[in-house]
C-alpha cells in the first residue's frame, strides 16, 4: 500500500477516534468475554492439577474398617505401582479452641519431623514449625476456618472416656500454621463426634496418639503425577490400580482380622480379672465402713440412755425440791406463827422470871419445915421403933414360953439330955434378953416424951412457913413450867429456824445442782444429735457407695458382656479404597469449572452480534460522511477494492486491537474474577492464566470476521456507486410518515418535538436495531445476573421452607433395639418435635443408558410423611398424591431421565439390587434427586421390606441451640448421624455471596455494553444532525430543550430496548440457570419482580450517564454550522 | 434617542495563531423599524460576522448592539437564546428544514417555542404554500423549501427577520420570487428585514443599503425610492 494511503487511514482513525474506540471496545468486550469464559475452566483445572502435584495429593486413600497396621503400610509401599505412601492416624475429638468455643477437631498424627515435602498430602507451612513431640500441633488453615487464634495459643481436647488413654496430652500448643491439599474446599467435613462438623484440623506428632494403628494410608500412584487429574487418562490409571487393590486388600484384611480377635480376647480376659479384683477391693472397703458405722450406732445408743437417766434424775430432783420447798414453806409458816406467839408471851415470862428470883427465901422456909417434919418424922419413927420393940419383946416372951413348953414336952417325951440341956440354955438366954429389951424400952419412951414437947413449941411458925411453901410450890411449878416451856419454845423456834435455814440452803443448793445437771444434759443432747447426724450421713454415704459400687459392677459386667458379644460379633474387616473424587474440593472444582465452560456458550454470541451491529452502524455513518472523498478517490482512479480496503483496515484494526485487548484482559480477568468468587470456597493459590491460543485465536478470528463482514455490508453499496453521483451530496433521507401517524388520536396529541423523535427513531432502522439489541442485551444481562441470585435464594427458601418441612434428619444404626429407639424418641419428645420413620439410602435411577445418583426415600407411613413434605407440581402448584403404592420422582431427575408419570424406571438400591417401578408422579424439588417410594411399592418391587432407620424430625429448635441438640443426639450410641438443614442453608448462603460477585461482573459488562452502544448511537446521531441541532439552536431552543430534542430518542430507545431486554432476560436467565445447575440441584426458575425493577433502573441509569457525557458535545455545536453549505 | 436597530462600534476579533484578525472592525450602522435592509459585501468581508452578531448567534468583543431599546451586547447565553427565540426570525441560505417534519410541522417547530406566534396555516398561506403544508421537505422544490423557511421565521412574529443569502441556493426566477416575498412581508407586516448577500443586484429594492468590506462599514445609504423585486435583475 502506498504510504499516503496508510496516512489517510490513520488520520481517519484519529479524526473519528470515538467511533474507532466503539468498535474496539465492543470487540474487546466480546472477545474478552469469550476467551475469559473459555479459559477459566482449563485455567482452574490446570492450576488445581499443578497444586495437587506440588503437594502430592493422594491418588488413593485406603481405609480399613479395623484400622491399618505398619505391616499394611509396608505391603503397600512395596507394591511396584506405588510411588509414595504416607500413613496417618486420624482422630476426631471435641476440643475447646483458644477462643473458647467447643468444636470438633480432627487430628492427623504422622511424623512431620522430616521430609514433609515428600509426604503424600504434603502440607505447606505458613508460619511456625511442625510438631516435634506430644502436646504440639499445627493448625491447618482451611477455607472454613474462622478463628482468630495463632501460633502460641493452646487447644484443649476433651476426649470421650473410652478414648482418654489414646491421647498423650489433652492440651495442644499451636506451634505452626499450615495449609493442606486435603482441605481446600469450603464443604463441611462431617464427623460422628459432637455437632458432626469438623471445625479444626490439626497436625500432630505420632507421639500424641498412643496407637500402633493407622486410619488411612494415602498413596500416590506411579506415573499419575504426569497426568492431568481431571483427565480421562488419569481416571483410567487410578481405576486400574483401585481394582487391583481389591484383592490385595482382602488378603491384608484377613491378616488384620486374626490379630484383632486374639487381641480382643486378651483384653477381655484382662478386663474380667481387673473387674474381679476391683470388686473385691470395693467390697472390703464397704465392709470396713459398715463396721465403723455400727460402732458409732452403739455409742450413740448408750449416750441416749444416759441422757434419759439424767432426765429422770432431774425430774425426780425437781419433784423432791418441790416437796422440800413445800415443807420449807409450811415450816416457815409455823416458825412465823411460833415467833409471833413467843413475842406475845415474852413480857409475862419476864414477870414470872422476876418472881422466881424469891426462891432463896422459900428454900429457907422449906429447910425450917423440913427440920420440923424431920423432927416429927424422927419422933414418929422412934415411937414406931418403940412399939416395934414392945411387939418384939412380947414376941420374944411368947417364943420363950413356947421353948419352955417345947422343953417340958421334950422332958415329958423322954428327950435326950443334950437336947434338954440346949433347951435349958436357950431358956436362960431368952430370959436374959427379955430383961435387957424391957430396960431399953423404958429409956426410949422417956426420950420420946422430951422431943415431943420441943416440937410442939415450933409448931405455929412451921405451919405458916408450910402455907407459904405450899403457895409457892403450887405456883412455882406453873411458873417454872411456863418459863421452861417458853424457853423450850424459844429454843425450839431457834432450832426450827436454824433447821429451816439449813433446809433452804440445801434446797437452793439442790436447785443449783439441778440446773447444772440440766445444762449438762443439754450438752449431752447436742453431742448426741451431732453424733446422730454424723451417723446418718455416714449411713447415706454408705448407701451411696453401695449403690455406686453396684452400678459400677453392673456396668462393668455389661461392658464385659458387650466385649464378649463384640468378640462373638466380630466381622471380617475390609479395605476401602477411595479416589480423589471423595475429596470435596476435587469434586466441586470439577463441577464448577464445567459450569463456567457452559456459560461460555451463550454470552459471547450475543456480544459478537452487538459488535457486528456496532461496526455496521459506525461504518455506515463513516462512508456516508466520506461519500465525497470516496467519489474523489474513485475519480482519481482508485479501485473499488482499494477503497473498501480502507474501511476494512479501519474496522479491522479496531477489531484486531480490540481482540488483542480482549484476550489480554479477558484471559486474566475472568479466570481471576471467577476464581476469586470461588476462592471463598477454596484455599488454592492464585490461578495461573496462561495464553491459550486454542481458545484465544478462534475467538479473535470470529470477532474480527464479524466486524469485517459488517463493514463490507455497510460499504458495499456506496463503493459500487459511480463517482459523479458520489460527488454530489447525498440527498438527505426523506422524511416519511410512520405508522404511528395513522393512529390519529395518539399522533394528534403528541407535541411535534415528540413527533420528531418518533419519526427519527424509525428513520434509521439499523440504529434502532443496534440500540434495541444492545440495550436489550444490557437489560437481559442484568436480569440474568439478578435472576441467578433469585434462583439460588429461591432454592433455599422453597426447598427448606415449603417443600421439605422437616429440619432435622437423624440416622439410626441398622441394628437398633426398641429400647434404644425409645430413648431417642423420648429425647425428641422433650424438644416438642414430631417425627416419622423412613428408609433412606443412596442408589441410582436408570432409564436405558441414562443413570443418575438418587436418594431413595421409603416412608414407613406415607400419610404421615406427606405432612412432613409438600409433594406438588411446580407449575400448577397442585398437590401430587402420595400413598403406599406411589413412586414419585423429583422434577430435575424426571426431566434428565426423560420420564413421565406412567413410565417405568429401574432403581438400583444401596445393595446394588435392581428393581423396576412405575412412576406415579413428578414433584417440585430443587436440591438433590429423590425417588420417593411407598412401602408397598418398595416391597412389591424388591420382595422384602425396608428397615426404617432414619427419622425425619419436625421441630422448632433455634439455630443457636442446634449444636446442643446434635451433640446430645450423638451421645446415643445408636445415632449414626444427625443433621440440621440449616447447615445446608448455610452452605447455600455462601454460594449466594459468591454469586453476588458474578452479578457484579455481569453488571459491569452490561454497563460497558450499554455505554458502547448508546454512546456510539448518540454520537452518530449528533454528528449526523449537527446542522439540525445548530438550526434549532438558532431558532432559540434553550439548551435543555436541545438536549431533550436529541436525548429523548436515546431514552425512548433505551426504554424500549430495556423492556425487550426484560423478556430476553427471562429467556437468557432460564438458559443460564439450566446450563449452570449441576445434576443434583435444580435452581429456581423464578425472577423476583424487584430484579426486573433493578435491571430497568440500572439500564436507565446507564442511559442517563451516557446522555450526561454527551451533553458537552451538544453544547459545543456551533450555530454557525447552520449557515454552512451542504457538502 | 437611538434608531430601532443600531450597531455602535461593534468589533469582533478572531485569533489566528500570532495574528489577530478583526472580522468586524468598529462596525456602525442603524436601521429603522419596517425597513428592508440589505447588507452587501464580497465573500469574507465580514457580513456573516455581522449577521451572527445581529442574530444573537455570536457575541461581539466590543461595542453596543441596540435592538428596540435593548442592548444585546454582553447578554448571557440564556438571555441570548431568549432574544433569538422572541425577536429574531432566521432565513437560511440552505433552508435548514428538518427533513423529518412536514412543512407545517417545520413552521410549528418555531412557533411552538415563542410567546406570540402567528397562526401557522395563515403564515403558510401567506407564503403561498397553502396546499403543500403536509409535504415533507424532500417533496418540495428549493423555492418552496425557502418559503417554508421564511414562513418559519415569520410565524415567530419576530422584531426582525434575518435572511442569509436567501437566494443563494435558488435559481433566478425562484430567487426573485423569494425576494418579492421578503419585500412584501416587510411592507405588509412592518417588520424589519435584513438581507445579507453578496449580490449587488438586490440593493435597489432595499430601503437601506449597508456595504461592508474588510470588516468595516464602507457605506450606508438609504434608498428613498426602492424598486420592486420584480424589477431587479442579475
Amino acid at each position: 500500500m502506498k504510504k499516503n494511503y496508510w496516512k489517510m487511514v490513520f488520520r481517519t482513525i484519529k479524526e473519528s477516534f470515538s467511533r474507532f474506540l466503539a468498535i474496539f471496545l465492543i470487540t474487546a468486550l466480546g472477545v474478552g468475554f469469550l476467551v475469559g469464559l473459555l479459559c477459566t475452566s482449563p485455567d482452574i483445572r490446570t492450576s488445581v492439577d499443578g497444586y495437587y502435584d506440588a503437594h502430592n495429593l493422594f491418588d488413593l486413600d485406603i481405609k480399613g474398617t479395623m484400622g491399618l497396621t505398619e505391616a499394611d503400610v509396608q505391603a503397600m509401599d512395596s507394591r511396584p505401582e506405588t510411588e509414595t505412601v504416607t500413613a496417618v492416624y486420624q482422630k476426631d475429638v471435641l476440643a475447646d479452641n483458644p477462643d473458647g468455643q467447643n468444636q470438633v477437631a480432627r487430628l492427623h498424627a504422622a511424623d512431620y519431623t522430616n521430609d514433609v515435602e515428600h509426604m503424600v498430602n504434603s502440607p505447606e507451612l505458613l508460619e511456625g514449625r511442625y510438631p516435634e513431640k506430644a502436646g504440639e500441633c499445627v493448625l491447618l488453615k482451611t477455607p472454613s476456618f474462622s478463628g482468630s487464634f495463632s501460633v502460641g495459643d493452646t487447644i484443649a481436647l476433651h476426649p470421650e472416656e473410652e478414648d482418654e488413654e489414646l491421647f498423650a496430652n489433652t492440651s495442644l500448643e499451636i506451634v505452626g500454621i499450615a495449609s493442606s491439599p486435603l482441605y481446600t474446599a469450603l464443604e463441611n467435613v462431617t464427623s460422628s463426634v459432637g455437632n458432626g462438623i469438623v471445625s479444626l484440623f490439626l497436625l500432630v506428632d505420632t507421639e500424641e496418639l498412643d496407637t500402633d494403628l493407622y486410619t488411612d494410608i494415602y498413596v500416590t500412584v506411579q506415573e499419575a503425577r504426569a497426568l492431568h487429574t481431571f483427565g480421562s487418562a488419569y481416571d483410567t490409571l487410578i481405576n486400574a490400580e483401585k481394582d487391583s487393590l481389591k484383592s490385595f486388600g482382602k488378603e491384608r484384611a484377613a491378616v488384620r482380622d486374626q490379630e484383632i480377635r486374639s487381641e480382643a480376647e486378651d483384653k477381655l480376659a484382662d478386663a474380667e480379672q481387673e473387674y474381679q479384683e476391683k470388686k473385691a477391693d470395693t467390697e472390703e472397703e464397704l465392709a470396713d465402713a459398715r463396721k465403723k458405722l455400727d460402732d458409732a450406732k452403739k455409742e450413740l445408743d448408750d449416750g441416749k440412755k444416759e441422757i434419759e437417766d439424767g432426765e429422770k434424775e432431774i425430774s425426780d430432783g425437781k419433784k423432791e425440791l418441790k416437796e422440800a420447798k413445800k415443807q420449807l414453806d409450811s415450816s416457815k409458816k409455823q416458825l412465823d406463827s411460833a415467833k409471833r406467839k413467843l413475842d406475845a408471851s415474852a413480857p409475862e415470862i419476864e414477870k414470872i422470871r422476876e418472881t422466881l428470883k424469891n426462891k432463896a427465901a422459900i428454900e429457907e422456909a422449906r429447910t425450917q419445915v423440913a427440920q420440923y417434919d424431920n423432927g416429927m418424922a424422927q419422933l414418929e419413927a422412934a415411937q414406931v421403933e418403940l412399939e416395934k420393940g414392945q411387939a418384939q419383946l412380947k414376941q420374944s416372951e411368947d417364943e420363950l414360953n413356947r421353948i419352955k413348953l417345947d422343953y417340958e414336952a421334950a422332958k415329958a417325951a423322954g428327950a435326950e439330955d443334950e437336947q434338954l440341956a440346949a433347951y435349958v440354955r436357950a431358956i436362960a438366954e431368952g430370959e436374959a434378953k427379955l430383961e435387957a429389951a424391957s430396960e431399953q424400952l423404958k429409956s426410949a419412951s422417956a426420950e420420946i416424951e422430951n422431943k415431943n414437947a420441943a416440937l410442939l413449941a415450933s409448931f405455929e411458925a412451921v405451919e405458916k412457913a408450910r402455907a407459904q411453901i405450899t403457895e409457892w410450890d403450887k405456883n412455882y411449878k406453873t411458873m417454872v413450867s411456863a418459863v421452861n416451856s417458853y424457853d423450850k419454845a424459844v429454843e425450839k423456834y431457834k432450832k426450827g429456824k436454824k433447821q429451816y435455814e439449813s433446809g433452804l440452803a440445801s434446797y437452793n443448793k439442790g436447785l443449783k445442782k439441778i440446773r447444772e445437771s440440766e445444762e449438762k444434759l443439754e450438752e449431752a443432747k447436742q453431742t448426741y444429735a451431732d453424733g446422730l447426724k454424723e451417723y446418718q450421713n455416714g449411713e447415706a454415704e454408705y448407701a451411696d457407695g453401695r449403690k455406686e459400687a453396684d452400678e459400677a459392677y453392673a456396668e462393668a459386667e455389661e461392658k464385659i458382656e458387650d466385649a464378649r458379644q463384640e468378640i462373638n460379633d466380630l466381622k471380617a474387616s475390609e479395605w476401602y479404597v477411595l479416589k480423589r473424587n471423595t475429596n470435596p474440593s476435587y469434586v466441586s472444582i470439577d463441577g464448577n469449572s464445567d459450569k463456567v465452560a457452559a456459560l461460555a456458550k451463550v454470552f459471547p454470541i450475543f456480544f459478537f452480534m452487538v459488535a457486528a451491529l456496532v461496526a455496521l452502524t459506525t461504518m455506515t455513518r463513516m462512508v456516508e460522511e466520506e461519500r465525497v472523498q470516496i467519489g474523489t478517490m474513485k475519480a482519481l482512479g482508485y479501485a473499488k477494492g482499494a477503497i473498501l480496503t480502507k474501511y476494512l483496515l479501519y474496522a479491522g484494526t479496531a477489531g484486531i486491537l480490540g481482540s488483542v485487548a480482549g484476550i489480554l484482559i479477558g484471559q486474566v480477568l475472568f479466570p481471576t474474577v471467577l476464581w476469586n468468587a470461588y476462592s471463598m470456597m477454596y484455599s488454592f493459590p492464585m490461578v495461573d492464566t496462561p495464553f491459550l491460543p486454542k481458545y484465544a485465536l478462534p475467538a479473535a478470528a470470529a470477532a474480527v470476521l464479524s466486524v469485517l463482514a459488517a463493514t463490507i455490508s455497510a460499504c458495499g453499496s456506496i463503493v459500487k456507486e459511480c463517482p459523479s453521483r458520489l460527488m454530489l451530496p447525498k440527498a438527505p433521507k426523506a422524511g416519511k410518515r410512520i405508522w404511528l401517524e395513522y393512529i390519529k388520536p395518539v399522533w394528534s396529541r403528541m407535541r411535534f418535538t415528540h413527533k420528531v423523535t418518533a419519526r427519527n427513531m424509525f428513520r434509521y432502522k439499523k440504529r434502532l436495531c443496534m440500540t434495541l439489541v444492545g440495550i436489550a442485551g444490557c437489560t437481559a444481562l442484568l436480569v440474568t445476573g439478578f435472576g441467578i441470585r433469585d434462583s439460588i435464594s429461591d432454592i433455599v427458601e422453597v426447598q427448606y421452607e415449603q417443600l421439605q418441612k422437616y429440619g432435622l434428619t437423624v440416622g439410626l444404626s441398622e441394628d437398633i433395639s426398641g429400647r434404644e429407639r425409645k430413648e431417642v424418641t423420648d429425647y425428641l419428645d422433650t424438644l416438642d418435635a414430631s417425627y416419622t420413620a423412613l428408609h433412606m439410602e443412596q442408589g441410582k435411577a436408570i432409564v436405558g443408558e441414562l443413570q443418575e445418583d438418587v436418594y431413595l426415600d421409603v416412608p414407613q407411613d406415607a400419610d404421615t410423611f406427606a405432612s412432613f413434605m409438600t409433594f406438588r407440581d411446580r407449575k400448577t402448584q397442585e398437590t401430587v398424591p402420595f400413598d403406599e403404592s406411589s413412586v414419585l420422582l423429583t422434577e430435575k431427575l424426571a426431566s434428565t431421565l426423560g420420564v413421565q408419570p406412567g413410565d417405568t424406571v429401574t432403581i438400583e438400591n444401596g445393595d446394588e439390587k435392581r428393581f423396576a417401578v412405575t412412576v406415579t408422579g413428578v414433584v417440585e424439588n430443587y436440591i438433590r434427586a429423590y425417588v420417593y417410594i411407598g412401602r408397598d411399592a418398595y416391597r412389591d418391587a424388591l420382595g422384602e421390606d425396608a428397615d426404617y432407620t432414619t427419622l425425619a424430625v419436625l421441630c422448632e429448635v433455634p439455630v443457636s441451640e442446634e449444636n446442643q441438640v446434635i451433640t446430645t443426639l450423638h451421645q446415643f450410641s445408636c445415632v449414626g448421624s444427625a443433621t440440621f438443614i440449616s447447615s445446608s442453608i448455610q452452605s447455600f448462603e455462601n454460594m449466594l455471596s459468591k454469586i453476588d460477585f458474578i452479578v457484579i461482573v455481569l453488571i459491569i459488562c452490561a454497563a460497558i455494553l450499554a455505554f458502547v452502544v448508546l454512546y456510539n448511537l448518540t454520537n452518530i446521531n449528533i454528528s449526523e444532525r449537527q446542522r439540525e441541532i445548530a438550526t434549532i439552536k438558532v431558532l432559540g431552543f434553550y439548551s435543555g430543550e436541545v438536549d431533550a430534542y436529541i436525548f429523548r430518542e436515546t431514552f425512548l430507545l433505551s426504554l424500549l430496548g430495556a423492556v425487550c431486554g426484560l423478556f430476553a432476560g427471562i429467556a437468557l436467565h432460564r438458559f443460564v440457570v439450566v446450563t449452570v445447575e449441576v445434576s443434583n440441584i435444580m435452581f429456581g426458575r423464578n425472577i423476583y419482580p424487584q430484579s426486573y425493577i433493578y435491571s430497568l433502573a440500572l439500564t436507565l441509569l446507564f442511559t442517563v450517564l451516557v446522555c450526561l457525557a454527551l451533553r458537552r458535545r451538544l453544547k459545543k455545536i456551533n450555530m454557525v454550522e447552520s449557515l454552512k453549505s451542504l457538502d | 434617542m437611538c434608531a430601532y436597530i443600531a450597531f455602535k462600534d461593534v468589533c469582533k476579533y478572531y485569533q489566528n495563531g500570532e495574528t489577530k484578525i478583526a472580522a468586524a472592525d468598529h462596525v456602525c450602522f442603524e436601521a429603522e423599524k419596517g425597513e428592508l435592509v440589505v447588507i452587501v459585501g464580497p465573500s469574507g468581508a465580514g457580513k456573516t460576522t455581522v449577521l451572527n452578531i445581529l442574530g444573537g448567534m455570536d457575541d461581539c468583543d466590543a461595542g453596543e448592539i441596540w435592538i428596540d431599546g435593548q442592548n444585546i451586547a454582553g447578554l448571557k447565553a440564556r438571555q441570548m437564546t431568549a432574544y433569538r427565540r422572541k425577536d429574531v426570525g432566521f432565513v437560511f441560505q440552505f433552508y435548514n428544514l428538518v427533513q423529518n417534519l412536514t412543512a407545517k410541522e417545520n413552521v410549528e417547530l418555531a412557533s411552538e417555542i415563542c410567546d406570540h406566534p402567528l397562526p401557522v396555516e395563515e403564515v403558510l398561506a401567506q407564503v403561498g404554500l397553502k396546499d403543500r403544508m403536509q409535504n415533507f421537505p424532500a417533496q418540495l422544490s428549493g423555492g418552496e423549501q425557502q418559503r417554508v423557511s421564511i414562513a418559519r421565521a415569520i410565524a415567530k412574529n419576530p422584531k426582525l427577520l434575518l435572511c442569509d443569502e436567501p437566494t443563494g441556493a435558488l435559481d433566478y426566477v425562484t430567487g426573485k420570487q423569494i425576494l418579492k416575498l421578503l419585500y412584501d412581508t416587510c411592507k405588509e407586516t412592518g417588520k424589519t428585514v435584513f438581507i445579507i448577500t453578496h449580490n449587488q443586484a438586490i440593493c435597489p429594492m432595499a430601503d437601506r443599503v449597508i456595504r461592508i468590506k474588510n470588516g468595516k462599514v464602507q457605506q450606508m445609504r438609504t434608498n428613498p425610492h426602492p424598486v420592486s423585486a420584480d424589477e431587479i435583475e442579475w
